[in-house]
């Protein structure tokens, strides 16, 4: 038994270290006195390289890995629900686009209301509404700023 | 030193109307939000600052210097009242706010804690206008190696703090470090991980990334852990009395005297915050506790004060090393930092010299939004206890809504949602593996700062790392950062060493009784 997510997180952050020095070839490095826009990041690259591997390494070598091990369940309730939110949020940002950041936050939070296991009709709909609302009086109307009204409504 | 003319501006500025009902309304929104188990003061700052950049003049920095002192504050009610602190910050406050409560005096617990939050506060605010001028005139001899290693030193105590695993905050600090090489390098006007888009030419914004790591990750950890039917409070609690007695005060002065102190002191070393400024006052306060006292931990008024006084005082600590040096030492003036340079005012020693009407300004601001704490939360405790009953399932949507509005008004820019949305889950999973996220803000905000005095260190040195050990104030910051770093890998190693000695001795007196 392993510390698989860490392990697994540590392959990420190794990855992201290799690509961050893959993609500063093309930078300019010009010595130590003028070193150019490409020393800094591949400092950085390889900083986050060591630490991957040294994270990897600590984790397999964990001698008590089952009671440092940080578990997420990915079949639990809890995660089921940050699924169906992060669907909704994707969905969020789409209708955006095209609908408007107020009509967009009405299905947001009457999506995440309904994730989070809220039935009760009045609140399903006066929490979405009201917040819509409180949002397009404070900014488009108090304060000026421009919500975005999305491609279909421009 | 003291400047009167500028004194007067910032007087006037401070004290018109609409300055000070903006104050209110930012401490009033920081105690709701404080008060709120799973909203932090950082995610009350990260919602409310693109909405405070639409104020006009300066109402945007005292807006948000109400909710930063509110917020810290409002972590104390659920603390005494439910058991439950709203913030990290007020966590010693339970020990003995709750059993004080639970004795039917949660009124008394309350007033004290407003008390000493109060003074707290202000006393910070005092200790940031005498102290700051005198460090900043100090700072302005410094150069390139200093700053160079004054950002070093910021991001490598904060790293070390922040994280119970040393390789992990390294991690994150060269996360932070990586995504503020993003954009037009300002010193070649090269081009770097654009990726050909004019989106990403001026960078990150850090407050998009800001409010994702903070705010949309916590809205996601509510999701994960909401419980059907969860609500933080049922009961209502009865607050009797609320202002304190005078024997309460004269009981806690010496006290809230001293835990202001260790406050503004912790406030100002960077990489520190109100949880550990709390938790030492508490330590403290238990150690000097007289023998015919209520013991601590059984409802004592004095643990209840040591943490709120200590907690509330690094407010105007943390803005020292902010306005005297550009050094944020926490993501609380990390939002500062950023709302001051959107308003043109950058802070460092010149800001002393140059706008010493904006400094007064800022201190001015902390002392009022300290009374306006006082007077809100006398007048609005009842009200305030309350707020811990709202359900889960409305807070949440709510939390997501502000990140995306809030995000929106900080740039009008529809892109800054999608990174916010992606960074936010980003630092959800960095959250559950335990990576920290504070380096990874400081990383970001200090990223361009330690690059430029780099480089311009090594062209003074041609090209020699030397030039950082032989001045002696880089030098000093220089091999702090190191120990603080390296400090968890020696510790461990001695650590082992001195068990492989102990069991060895174990083993070796086990080898002679068995003889």
């Amino acid at each position: 038994m392993r510390r698989h997510g860490e392990m697994v997180l540590a392959g990420v952050f190794f990855v992201l270290g290799v690509l961050m020095f893959w993609f500063t070839r093309q930078f300019a490095y010009n010595g130590l006195e003028s070193f150019g826009t490409g020393f800094w990041p591949r400092v950085i690259a390889a900083i986050m390289m060591v630490c991957s591997a040294l994270l990897f390494v600590q984790s397999l070598l964990s001698k008590d890995p089952e009671k440092d091990e940080i578990v997420i369940d990915w079949k639990s309730e809890g995660m089921k629900r940050v699924y169906k939110v992060a669907v909704i949020l994707v969905v969020f940002c789409v209708a955006l686009y095209f609908i408007g950041l107020c009509l967009a936050l009405l299905f947001m939070i009457f999506g995440i209301m309904w994730s989070m296991e809220e039935r009760r009709i009045p609140f399903l709909v006066i929490t979405p509404v009201g917040c819509s609302l409180f949002i397009y009086v404070v900014f488009q109307i108090l304060l000026k700023v421009k919500l975005p009204a999305g491609i279909l409504f421009q | 030193m003291f400047d009167i003319a500028a004194f007067g501006i910032a007087l006037s500025a401070v004290f018109t109307v609409e300055n000070i009902l903006l104050i209110l309304f930012g401490t009033l929104f920081g105690i709701l939000c404080g008060a709120m188990p799973g909203l932090s003061s950082v995610m009350a700052m990260t919602i409310m600052v693109p909405f405070t950049f639409s104020m006009s003049g300066y109402a945007g920095i005292l807006c948000l210097l109400g909710i930063f002192c509110g917020s810290i504050y409002g972590g104390s009610i659920t603390a005494i009242l439910i058991n439950t602190p709203g913030t990290s910050n007020s966590a010693a406050t339970c020990l003995d706010g709750y059993p004080l409560s639970q004795k039917g005096e949660a009124g008394r617990a309350l007033g004290i804690s407003t008390m000493a939050s109060t003074f707290g506060g202000v006393f910070s605010a005092l200790a940031l206008f005498v102290i700051a001028p005198i460090l900043a005139k100090f700072a302005l001899n410094f150069g390139a190696p200093e700053y160079f290693a004054l950002a070093i030193f910021g991001i490598s105590i904060v790293t070390s703090i922040s994280s119970d695993n040393m390789v992990k905050g390294i991690i994150s600090m060269m996360l932070g470090l990586a995504i503020s090489t993003i954009g037009m390098d300002v010193l070649t006007a090269e081009n770097r991980f654009t990726g050909g888009t004019t989106y990403l030419l001026g960078g990150l914004p850090y407050i998009v990334i800001l409010i994702a790591m903070y705010a949309f990750s916590q809205g996601l950890i509510n999701v994960l852990e909401y419980k059907k039917g969860g609500v933080l409070n049922r009961e209502s609690a009865k607050l009797a009395r609320v202002i304190p007695t005078m024997e309460d005060i004269k009981r806690t002065a010496p006290v809230i005297l001293i835990s202001s102190v260790i406050g503004t002191v912790v406030g100002a070393i960077p990489g520190t915050g109100g949880d550990i400024a709390c938790w030492t006052a508490y330590s403290q306060m238990k150690r000097l506790r007289k023998k015919d006292e209520v013991e601590f931990g059984k409802g004592n008024v004095k643990g209840v004060a040591a943490p709120e006084a200590a907690n509330n005082a690094i407010s105007g600590g943390a803005l020292i090393p902010l306005l005297t040096l550009g050094i944020p030492g926490d993501a609380g003036s990390a939002i500062m930092l950023g709302s001051l340079m959107m308003l043109g005012i950058t802070p460092g020693p010149l800001l002393f010299s140059n706008e010493t009407d904006k400094v007064y300004l800022i201190i001015l601001g902390l002392m009022v939004a300290n009374i306006c704490m006082c007077l809100l939360g006398y007048c609005g405790m009842r009200g305030f206890a309350k707020i811990s009953s709202m359900p889960l399932q409305l807070l949440t949507p709510m939390v997501f809504m502000f990140c995306a509005v809030g995000t929106f008004a900080y740039n009008h820019n529809v892109t800054d949602i999608f990174v916010m949305v992606a960074f936010g889950f980003l630092g959800f999973f960095m959250v559950r593996f335990k990576f920290p996220i504070p380096p990874i803000i400081l990383g970001i905000i200090l990223g361009d700062m330690i690059e430029k005095n780099l480089q311009r260190s090594l062209v003074l040195s041609k090209g020699s790392f030397g030039i950082f050990f032989t001045r002696p104030i880089s030098c000093v910051l220089m091999v702090i950062a190191i120990l603080s770093i390296c400090s968890p890998i020696i510790l461990a190693i001695v650590r082992s060493v001195k068990g492989s000695g102990a069991k060895a001795a174990v083993e070796d007196s086990g080898d002679r009784e068995s003889e």
